[in-house]
C-alpha cells in the first residue's frame, strides 16, 4: 500500500494548511463558546448548552469537531514530512524545538477540552493528568498545579486551554511558515465541512456520575497502557520519551533515523489497533465487554442528533438539586414513585436509559429500556454500581433465577446426570430428554423470564427479574398505563406504579403454586382433583386462574396471625446469599427454632451488622444500634423485623401490616425425655402435605406444545398425566445432612416416564423418589403418638391398614395395604418402602433423605405396640418417652412386645 | 615626566553583551521559577487543609463521600481517600464492601483499604479521623 497517497490532501491544501485552518476555526468558536460556558459549574452549564441553546450547542459541536480535524490532520502533516525525510529542511533547533512541544501542547489541548466538559470521564481525566505530572521527580507538584489546577480549582485549566495553548501552537505555526492565514479557498471548504457536520453530530457528552471512564479517543490507548502497570511514571516517561526521540530526529544519521522511524511507525500502527480494541471491547470499570454492549453503552462516541438552528428551544429553569437530564423536561410532573426513587434525585435514565441529552423525542427515547429490571438489563439498570449492584449480583445466581435443583432432579430421573447435587443454570438448557421436558413444564418458573409487557403480571407471566416482586401497580396506576397505552394520557401527569419492598404473598403464589405447593398449603389449599362441576361450595372451593381447582384443608398458623412469606424469608434466602445453591432448603437459613428457642435466643447488635444491606436498612430505619436483632442459627441471617428485649422476649413486626407478633419459646414438651431428641419440630408440627402418586409422563409428538423458555409453540411437547391427590399428615424419614434428624417427607417422584415416545430405543423408567416436605402447615397443636407409631403412612408404608395381633404370649404386626403392587418394583403405589423391608437407592430426589431402616421401623412399631393399649398421655407412655428401655423393663404380664 | 598612559596598558575585562544577556535571561527564569515554586507551595497548603465533620449517626459500613468514605465497625469509624494510588482517579461511588476504580478496573477492600486486585498495590491512604466528644461529631481531616 503507498502510504504516500496520504498526501492527496494536496487536492485541497496540505494537511499543515488544513490543522492551522481547524486551529483558527477552534479558537474562533472556543472564544464563542466562553461566554456561556461556565467553569465553576462546568457540567450543569454544558448540559444546559445542549439542551436549551441550539446555536449554543452547535458552535460546541463545530469546537469540538474542528478540534478533532485539527489534531489529525497535525498527525497527518507530521507523518507525511517524516515519511519524505523533509524534517531536515528545518535548520533551526529551536523551530524544531517548538514544533515538537507543540505536539505536546496540543495533546494537553485536546485533553484539557475533554477534562473541562466537567463529565465523570472529564473529571477523571484531570486527576490522571495530575497524578501523571505529579509523578514527576522533584518537580511533579509544580508541574501538577501549573497544568491540571487543584480538585476543587478549574481556572488553571481553563486558563491554560483558551490562553496559554491556543497562543503558543499559534506562535509555532507563525515560527514554522512565517504566516497565520490559510487560503481563502482552504478556509472555506473546511468551514463547510465543519459546518455541515456539526449540525448532524453532536459533541459528546458523558454522564455526571459514570464508571465507563475511557477518556477521549485518543488517550485510550494510554489508559490501556496505565492498566497494565502499577508504575503510571514509566507511561509518562514513555510518552515524553518519545517526543524526545523526535526532537533530536534531524540530528541522528540517516540511516539510524530511518529505522527508528519504521519502529515509530509501527507503534504508531500498533497503538491504533490497541486504540480500537479499546474502544470496542472495554466497558465499565475498564472490563472486556462484547459489541452488543458496546452498542448499548451508555456513551457512545458518534450521536446522530441534528441540531435545528432554525428553532428556538423555551428555557425550562431546573432546580439545582435535580439531576440533569431532559427527560424532566416533559416527566417531571409523573408521580407515583416514593423517595427511594424519587426521579428529581435519580433521575429517569439511571433505570430506563435513551438519550438524557436530548431534547427531541424520538430521540430521547431511542434504546430506552421500557422495563428496567429484566435480567437483559439488570446489570445496567438496578444492578449499577451506585444502586444495588451487590443485590443484583447476588440474584443472577439464586436459586429463583438458575432453577438449577429442579433441573438437577429432573436430569437425575432422566439419567442425564448422575448426581442429584450437580448445578445447572436454565438459561444453559439444551434438546435432550429431560430437557425439553423442563422447557415444556418446568421452565417457566425462573426469574430470567422477561417482563414484556406493562402493567400487573399476570398469572401465568413469571419473572421479570427484579418486577416479578418489587413492581406494583395500584389501581392509579394501572389506568394510567391503560390511558397512555391507549394515547388518550397527558403524559406529565401520569402515574409512575412504585418500585417497593412490600411484597405481598400473591408474588409467590404463582410460582410457588407447583410442585410442593407451599404457598397454596400456607394459605390452607390443597390443589383437588375434583371436577369442578362437582363442586358448589365457595368457601371451601377455590379456583386460581389457571382454573386448578383447591380445596381448603386447613391454613398455616402463621398465616392466621397475618405473617407474610417475607416475613421469615429474608432477602439472602429469597434473592440468594451470592452461592450457587443446589436445592432450596439449602438456601434456606430459618429454622422453627430460631424465633421459638429453646433457651436464648441468637441474637446481634444492631450496630454490629456486618452486611451492608442490613446496615442500610437499620440506619434508615434508625434502630438503636445497641439493640438486639434476631439471627438464624445457620447462616447468621439477621432478621432485620425483629428485636429482643432485655429479658430475652422476641418480638416480630410483620413487613405489611406492621403489627408486632410476640414469638414464643418452644413448649417444655417439646424437649421432655430424650426419646424424641431427634425429631424435628416440622415432624409433629406439620399438620398436611400435598401428596400424589401414579404421575406419567410421556411426549406425545403431535400434540402442540410451548417451550417456556424460549416462549415459542412448539410441535410436540411432555405431558404429564397426574395420579390421585392427597393432603394428609406428612411421611417421617430421616435427614443424614442435618445430624440424623427424623424429618417430614413426601413424594417427590412416584411416577413412569415413557422415554420411549420421545426417542426410541430409550425405554421406560419408573422412579420411586420422595423429597423433603416444607409442608407450611405448621399448627400450634401436635400430631399425636399413634399418628406416627401406628400409621403405616407416617412410617413409609403407604396407606393401608396396619394392626397389632396378638395370639397368646406372643405380638405381630401385620400390614394391609389401600394401593395395588405398582408391576414394577411390587411396592404398594404409595409407599416409599415395603413393610418391614429395607428400602431400595435412589430413596429420594434429594441426598441425604432416606426412609427408615428396618431396625428402625421396628423401634418406632414397639412402641407403637405400647401404644395399642396405653394413651398417648398415660404416665406409662410418658416414662417410655423419657426411657424407653428402662420403661420396658418394667413391663407386665399383661404387656406383650412384638414378636419378630 | 612622562605622563602619558603607555599604549600597551590592557584594557579592563567587560561582560560581552552575549554572556550578559544570557545571564539576565537566566535570572529572569530563575525569579518566575521561584515566584511559580511559591505559589505551588501556598496552593498546596491550602488543598491540604480541610476538614469535614460528620454525626454519631454514621451507618455501620461504607459511607461515601466523594474525597473519602467512612467505614463504621461497631464504635469505631475509619477514614479513607477515595483516590486510586495508582493513577489518581476517584474510586466509584458504592455501597458495597469492595470499592471499585472505573479508571482502570483496580478494587480495594472497604473495611482496610488494601488493594484486592491491580494495577494498584497501594493501599487507599487512611485519614486522620477522631471522635470529637464536645460536639459529638466524627471529624475526618485530609
Amino acid at each position: 500500500m503507498n502510504w504516500h497517497k496520504l498526501r492527496k490532501f494536496e487536492f485541497l491544501d496540505t494537511a499543515g494548511w488544513i490543522a492551522t485552518t481547524s486551529l483558527l476555526l477552534c479558537a474562533f468558536s472556543g472564544a464563542l463558546l466562553a461566554i456561556p460556558y461556565d467553569f465553576n459549574r462546568a457540567y450543569q452549564s454544558v448540559f444546559e448548552l445542549v439542551l436549551f441553546d441550539n446555536f449554543g450547542s452547535f458552535i460546541r459541536n463545530f469546537h469540538y469537531w474542528s478540534a478533532q480535524l485539527l489534531f489529525i490532520s497535525v498527525l497527518v502533516h507530521f507523518y507525511d514530512h517524516l515519511s519524505k525525510s523533509t524534517e531536515t529542511n528545518i535548520k533551526s533547533k529551536r523551530i524544531w524545538f517548538i514544533l515538537s512541544l507543540a505536539l505536546i501542547v496540543l495533546g494537553y489541548e485536546m485533553l484539557s477540552g475533554f477534562i473541562l466538559k466537567g463529565d465523570a470521564a472529564g473529571l477523571q481525566a484531570r486527576r490522571i493528568l495530575s497524578s501523571l505530572l505529579e509523578s514527576f521527580p522533584l518537580t511533579g507538584n509544580m508541574l501538577r498545579t501549573a497544568f491540571a489546577g487543584t480538585e476543587d480549582h478549574w481556572l488553571v485549566v481553563y486558563v491554560q486551554h483558551i490562553a496559554t495553548g491556543t497562543i503558543f501552537l499559534l506562535i509555532g505555526i507563525y515560527e514554522h511558515v512565517k504566516r497565520i492565514w490559510p487560503k481563502l479557498k482552504t478556509f472555506v471548504v473546511v468551514s463547510i465541512v465543519l459546518i455541515i457536520v456539526s449540525i448532524f453530530f453532536r459533541a459528546p457528552l458523558g454522564l455526571a456520575e459514570s464508571n465507563q471512564l475511557k477518556g477521549p479517543w485518543f488517550f485510550v490507548g494510554i489508559q490501556e497502557m496505565l492498566h497494565w502497570t502499577s508504575q503510571p511514571l514509566y507511561v509518562a516517561i514513555l510518552i515524553l520519551g518519545s517526543f524526545a526521540i523526535l526532537f533530536f530526529l534531524p540530528k541522528i544519521p540517516s540511516t539510524g533515523r530511518k529505522y527508528i522511524k519504521r519502529v515509530m511507525f509501527s507503534f504508531g500502527i500498533l497503538y491504533f489497533l490497541v486504540t480500537l480494541l479499546v474502544l470496542i471491547f472495554r466497558g465499565d470499570n475498564w472490563q472486556w465487554i462484547n459489541l452488543k454492549e458496546n452498542l448499548s453503552s451508555n456513551e457512545p462516541m458518534i450521536i446522530f442528533d441534528p441540531v435545528n438552528l432554525l428553532q428556538e428551544k423555551v428555557r425550562i429553569p431546573m432546580p439545582e438539586n435535580q439531576k440533569p437530564e431532559s427527560c424532566l423536561l416533559c416527566h417531571s410532573k409523573m408521580k407515583g414513585l416514593s423517595d427511594s426513587h424519587n426521579p428529581t434525585i435519580i433521575g429517569c435514565f439511571s433505570c430506563h436509559k435513551g438519550d438524557p441529552f436530548s431534547s427531541d423525542k424520538n430521540r430521547s427515547h431511542q434504546n430506552m429500556i421500557k422495563v428496567p429490571g429484566n435480567f437483559s438489563n439488570v446489570l445496567q439498570t438496578c444492578g449499577t454500581q451506585d444502586c444495588h449492584q451487590e443485590i443484583a449480583g447476588r440474584m443472577l445466581q439464586s436459586l429463583m433465577t438458575t432453577q438449577s435443583g429442579i433441573i438437577a432432579v429432573d436430569k437425575f430421573v432422566f439419567q442425564e446426570t448422575k448426581s442429584l447435587d450437580d448445578t445447572f443454570h436454565i438459561k444453559n438448557l439444551g434438546y435432550s430428554a429431560g430437557d425439553t421436558h423442563l422447557r415444556n413444564l418446568c421452565a417457566g418458573c425462573h426469574l430470567g423470564n422477561e417482563k414484556v409487557n406493562t402493567g400487573n403480571a399476570a398469572w401465568l407471566e413469571r419473572g421479570g427479574g427484579c418486577n416479578a416482586c418489587h413492581l406494583h401497580y395500584n389501581k392509579e396506576a394501572a389506568e394510567s398505563m391503560t390511558r397512555m397505552a391507549s394515547g388518550s394520557s397527558n403524559e406529565r401527569e401520569e402515574i409512575h406504579p412504585t418500585i417497593d419492598i412490600q411484597v405481598s404473598d400473591d408474588r409467590c403464589k404463582s410460582c410457588h403454586s407447583r410442585s410442593g405447593r407451599i404457598s397454596l398449603n400456607y394459605e390452607g389449599w390443597n390443589e383437588s382433583t375434583v371436577s369442578k362441576w362437582e363442586v358448589n361450595d365457595s368457601l371451601h372451593f377455590s379456583m386460581l386462574p389457571d382454573k386448578r381447582l383447591l380445596e381448603y384443608i386447613q391454613d398455616d398458623i402463621h398465616h392466621k396471625k397475618g405473617l407474610a412469606c417475607i416475613d421469615c424469608h429474608n432477602s439472602y434466602e429469597i434473592m440468594g446469599d451470592g452461592k450457587h445453591q443446589r436445592h432450596k432448603e439449602d438456601a434456606v437459613n430459618i429454622r422453627c427454632l430460631d424465633c421459638h428457642p429453646n433457651g436464648k435466643p441468637n441474637s446481634v447488635m444492631a450496630g454490629t451488622l456486618a452486611d451492608r444491606e442490613s446496615q442500610m436498612i437499620t440506619w434508615l430505619r434508625k434502630y438503636d444500634p445497641k439493640s438486639s436483632i434476631l439471627v438464624t442459627q445457620k447462616g447468621r441471617q439477621p432478621l432485620l423485623n425483629t428485636s429482643i428485649d432485655s429479658i430475652g422476649l422476641i418480638t416480630l413486626v410483620d413487613k405489611l401490616n406492621k403489627k408486632a407478633h410476640l414469638s414464643k419459646p418452644i413448649s417444655p414438651s417439646c424437649s421432655n425425655g430424650k426419646g424424641h431428641d431427634r425429631l424435628s419440630c416440622e415432624s409433629c408440627h406439620t399438620a398436611w402435605v400435598p401428596q400424589c402418586i401414579g404421575c406419567h409422563n410421556a411426549y406425545e409428538k403431535g400434540t402442540s406444545g410451548f417451550d417456556l423458555l424460549t416462549g415459542k409453540a412448539t410441535k410436540g411437547t411432555w405431558v404429564e398425566y397426574a395420579g390421585k391427590n392427597f393432603a394428609e399428615p406428612p411421611v417421617l424419614g430421616i435427614s443424614e445432612k442435618d445430624e440424623s434428624k427424623i424429618v417430614t417427607a413426601m413424594p417427590g417422584m412416584i411416577m413412569t416416564i415413557d422415554k420411549e415416545s420421545f426417542e426410541p430405543g430409550k425405554g421406560k423408567s419408573f422412579h420411586r423418589l420422595y423429597t423433603t416436605a416444607s409442608g407450611h402447615t405448621t399448627q400450634r397443636e401436635v400430631r399425636n403418638c399413634k399418628s406416627c407409631h401406628n400409621n403405616p403412612l407416617a412410617i413409609g408404608f403407604g396407606r393401608g391398614t396396619l394392626d397389632y395381633l396378638i395370639s397368646g404370649k406372643t405380638g405381630r404386626w401385620e400390614f394391609k395395604p389401600q394401593f395395588a403392587l405398582n408391576e414394577n418394583d411390587h411396592l404398594p403405589e404409595d409407599a416409599w418402602i415395603g413393610f418391614l423391608k429395607e428400602g431400595k437407592s435412589p430413596f429420594s430426589a434429594r441426598k441425604g433423605l432416606r426412609p427408615f431402616t428396618v431396625r428402625e421401623q421396628k423401634r418406632i412399631l414397639e412402641a407403637g405396640s405400647c401404644l395399642t393399649c396405653h394413651d398417648d398421655k398415660s404416665i406409662v407412655m410418658g416414662n417410655a418417652l423419657s426411657d424407653f428401655e428402662q420403661t420396658k423393663k418394667k413391663c407386665t404380664i399383661h404387656c406383650i412386645l412384638p414378636d419378630w | 615626566m612622562d605622563f602619558r598612559i603607555p599604549y600597551q596598558m590592557v584594557k579592563p575585562q567587560v561582560l560581552s553583551r552575549k554572556i550578559f544577556l544570557r545571564l539576565l535571561s537566566a535570572l529572569i527564569t530563575s525569579f518566575f521559577l521561584w515566584i511559580w515554586y511559591r505559589i505551588n507551595e501556598y496552593q498546596f497548603k491550602n488543598d491540604s487543609q480541610l476538614e469535614f465533620r460528620h454525626n454519631d449517626d454514621i451507618p455501620g459500613g461504607l459511607s461515601y463521600f466523594g474525597k473519602y468514605y467512612l467505614f463504621r465497625q461497631e464504635n469505631s469509624v475509619t477514614a479513607f481517600s477515595t483516590t486510586c494510588t495508582h493513577a489518581g482517579c476517584r474510586i466509584g461511588k458504592t455501597y458495597s464492601s469492595v470499592l471499585q476504580c472505573g479508571c482502570h478496573g483496580s478494587q480495594f477492600e472497604a473495611s482496610t483499604g488494601i488493594p484486592l486486585r491491580g494495577p494498584a498495590y497501594k493501599p487507599l491512604q487512611k485519614l486522620d479521623c477522631q471522635f470529637d466528644s464536645k460536639s459529638g461529631q466524627w471529624i475526618v481531616r485530609m
